[in-house]
């Protein structure tokens, strides 16, 4: 007979997430992505500060598979070094989410009482803040004094700041009910340090919530530095991201040359979609109660 | 209940307060003020005021004052219902704001219709269906449309529709020709502002079905997964009976309590989506006071925007509430 072995959870979520076809599709398209935005500035033809006139609004070719903009750039590249800065800025707003999300949502649910009053307080005052309005204040804010880089840095951790309410009270209710689960009164009843029970035993059950969360907020960050680009509160030209590649959709000038706008935004939207549909599979697969909705 | 209600109520008040303070502390760290913006609007030619003047204008501004002195004289006329007057217009911002809220509200309301008009079929055959290819295929569209910004769909609609439809105008609300001569009959004004509408009314509908149908199918499952549902199909009651009569009468009371909570967003609307069809609503006017550092209609739109957003969370947990017979029984 063979012998029967156990699978821990880990290793049954894998198992679930492998058999989510849709869900390894935008795996596999985001690991592309996110290669080709680290490799083909490197290995491009073309520099990125090359202008070249003759090549202006070159239709797409091989040597130009997204054609060139009004400089003579070739798109391709300048669209793959921007998803770098792009990507790397929206998962940097996604580490603050993630880590002031959950340290105030797991405070807030492991010690109850005064503090998960106050801490709840200051959740629900930054989540009525009109998130998009707020932001674009703050942005302005900053228009003027900083370099276009540290500014995008601190709208961006802004951005994560005022985003964390949710993840929060997620956090938070998850806490609460595994706080009152059995392995924890076995952790009460074995005298076990307080940081021990939080980080040992209370935290590894949650992360799986917070994973799943994690590819939302991110998409989320990605989304709001195009927009603010969109707006013109982005970072600015020549320094390529995702944002001001999306030219201005309503001047005329563009609408013979469709390769400016269409490689761009469907890239953008294909990256965002696998990210979400990960998000998705990931979601059913480390919550089995999930499988089925 | 009433406690709860009254209680929930009660909790608004030192929040709407915090926010203003937030929303003041915001405006004053703009760089710039709207005088000195002002200044620079005004056009070429006209004779400049001198620093003196210019000294003197912040004084009769109040700018020389500290902050929470100007925030309680801000705050105290916000009460009275006088929220300053927008430098730009010369005129009484809440006047201004009045009319921007409608024309916003058209634009929202209208898609509201349409997107609960296409996401209840949607939604309920798929839930009725369930693991089906219908049913696969829309929560894997949806999931796409709700991964999307509207401003991308709308950018999409706009190359695809206006460009190809000549009829279908890309953006404003109003043809040039006709707001220099003016409309001949009150029928062309209307035909004119609904042709105006229908991309961005498109864009909010499409950008809408993905979360409403995803919601109205979740609570159609949930109502399924019931004992009396099956009862009502043990009774040999047709389908189409059991899910439309018995499951969907009692999946419309989450659906109802979305459209409660969706309300206020009517008013508030999107931003990005009235950016790109530059439809002259309240988020487009955010957008340019941003711009023109107009100090009065910055602050009674961002104050009008959280107020909505407050009373949104407000009638989420108040429809909610209602609903959940465990808040009832305490």
């Amino acid at each position: 007979m063979k012998k029967q072995n156990s699978m821990g959870p880990w290793v049954m979520a894998l198992k679930r997430f492998k058999k989510n076809k849709i869900a390894l599709i935008g795996a596999f398209f985001l690991l592309v992505v996110i290669l080709a935005t680290l490799l083909v500035p490197v290995f491009s033809p073309h520099p990125l500060t090359d202008i070249n006139v003759v090549m202006r609004y070159k239709a797409p070719q091989i040597s130009h598979p997204f054609g060139t903009d009004q400089f003579g750039q070739d798109l391709f590249t300048r669209v793959m070094y921007g998803g770098r800065l792009s990507l790397i800025l929206s998962a940097f707003s996604a580490v603050i989410t993630i880590t002031i999300g959950t340290l105030i949502g797991a405070l807030s649910g492991y010690f109850g009482g005064w503090l998960d009053q106050l801490l709840m307080r200051l959740t629900e005052l930054v989540h009525v803040l009109p998130l998009i309005p707020v932001l674009i204040a703050f942005t302005a804010i900053f228009n003027m004094g900083l370099p276009p880089l540290e500014r995008m840095i601190v709208t961006m951790g802004i951005y994560g700041f005022l985003n964390f309410p949710s993840l929060a009270r997620l956090v938070r209710g998850q806490i609460m009910v595994h706080k009152k689960s059995e392995f924890m009164n076995a952790a009460d009843l074995l005298g076990l340090s307080k940081t021990s029970k939080i980080f040992r035993h209370l935290m590894p059950n949650i992360f799986g919530v917070i994973i799943a969360s994690s590819a939302g907020i991110i998409a989320n960050a990605l989304l709001i530095e195009l927009m603010l680009s969109f707006v013109g509160l982005g970072f600015p030209p020549p320094t390529p991201t995702w944002g001001n590649l999306i030219p201005n959709i309503r001047s005329s000038g563009i609408s013979a040359y469709y390769w400016m706008w269409f490689f761009p935004v469907t890239l953008i939207s294909l990256t965002v979609i696998s990210i979400n549909l990960m998000g998705e599979g990931l979601r059913l697969a480390l919550d089995p109660k999930e499988e089925g909705r | 209940m009433k406690r709860f209600f009254i209680g929930r109520l009660l909790q608004m008040i030192p929040l709407l307060f915090v926010i203003t303070l937030i929303i003041f502390i915001i405006i004053d760290a703009m760089p710039g003020n709207e005088l000195l913006a002002y200044i620079n609007s005004l056009p070429e030619g006209e004779p400049r005021p001198s620093r003196e003047q210019i000294e003197q204008m912040m004084k009769v501004l109040k700018y020389d004052t500290p902050w929470f002195e100007r925030y309680f004289i801000w705050i105290s006329n916000a009460l009275k219902g006088d929220f300053g007057v927008s430098l730009y217009y010369r005129r009484p911002a809440l006047e201004i704001v009045n009319t921007l809220i409608w024309r916003t509200f058209m634009l929202n309301g209208t898609a509201l219709v349409f997107t609960f008009l296409f996401a209840i079929p949607i939604g309920v055959r798929s839930a009725a269906k369930q693991n089906s290819f219908f049913d696969n295929f829309f929560s894997t569209t949806t999931l796409i449309l709700i991964s999307l910004p509207a401003f991308f769909i709308g950018i999409y609609l706009m190359r695809l529709l206006a460009v190809n439809v000549s009829w279908i105008p890309a953006t404003g609300m109003r043809s040039v020709p006709y707001i220099i001569k003016g409309y001949p009959s009150k029928s062309a004004e209307i035909l004119d502002i609904i042709r105006h509408m229908l991309l961005p009314v498109l864009t909010l509908t499409v950008a809408g079905v993905g979360t409403v149908s995803r919601f109205v199918r979740n609570a159609v499952v949930d109502v399924i997964n019931n004992d009396y549902i099956r009862t009502a199909k043990s009774k040999g009651l047709t389908e189409r009976t059991v899910i439309y009569k018995h499951a969907f009468r009692n999946a419309l009371i989450p659906v109802i309590s979305l459209i409660g909570v969706m309300i206020p967003t009517l008013f508030v609307g999107n931003i990005f989506v009235e950016a790109v069809f530059v439809w002259p609503g309240i988020g487009l006017e955010f957008l340019y006071s941003v711009f023109r550092r107009d100090t009065a209609m910055l602050s009674l739109l961002i104050l009008f925007f959280s107020f909505a957003s407050v009373l949104g969370n407000f009638l989420a947990d108040i429809l909610y509430g209602v609903f959940d017979p465990r808040l009832k029984a305490e």
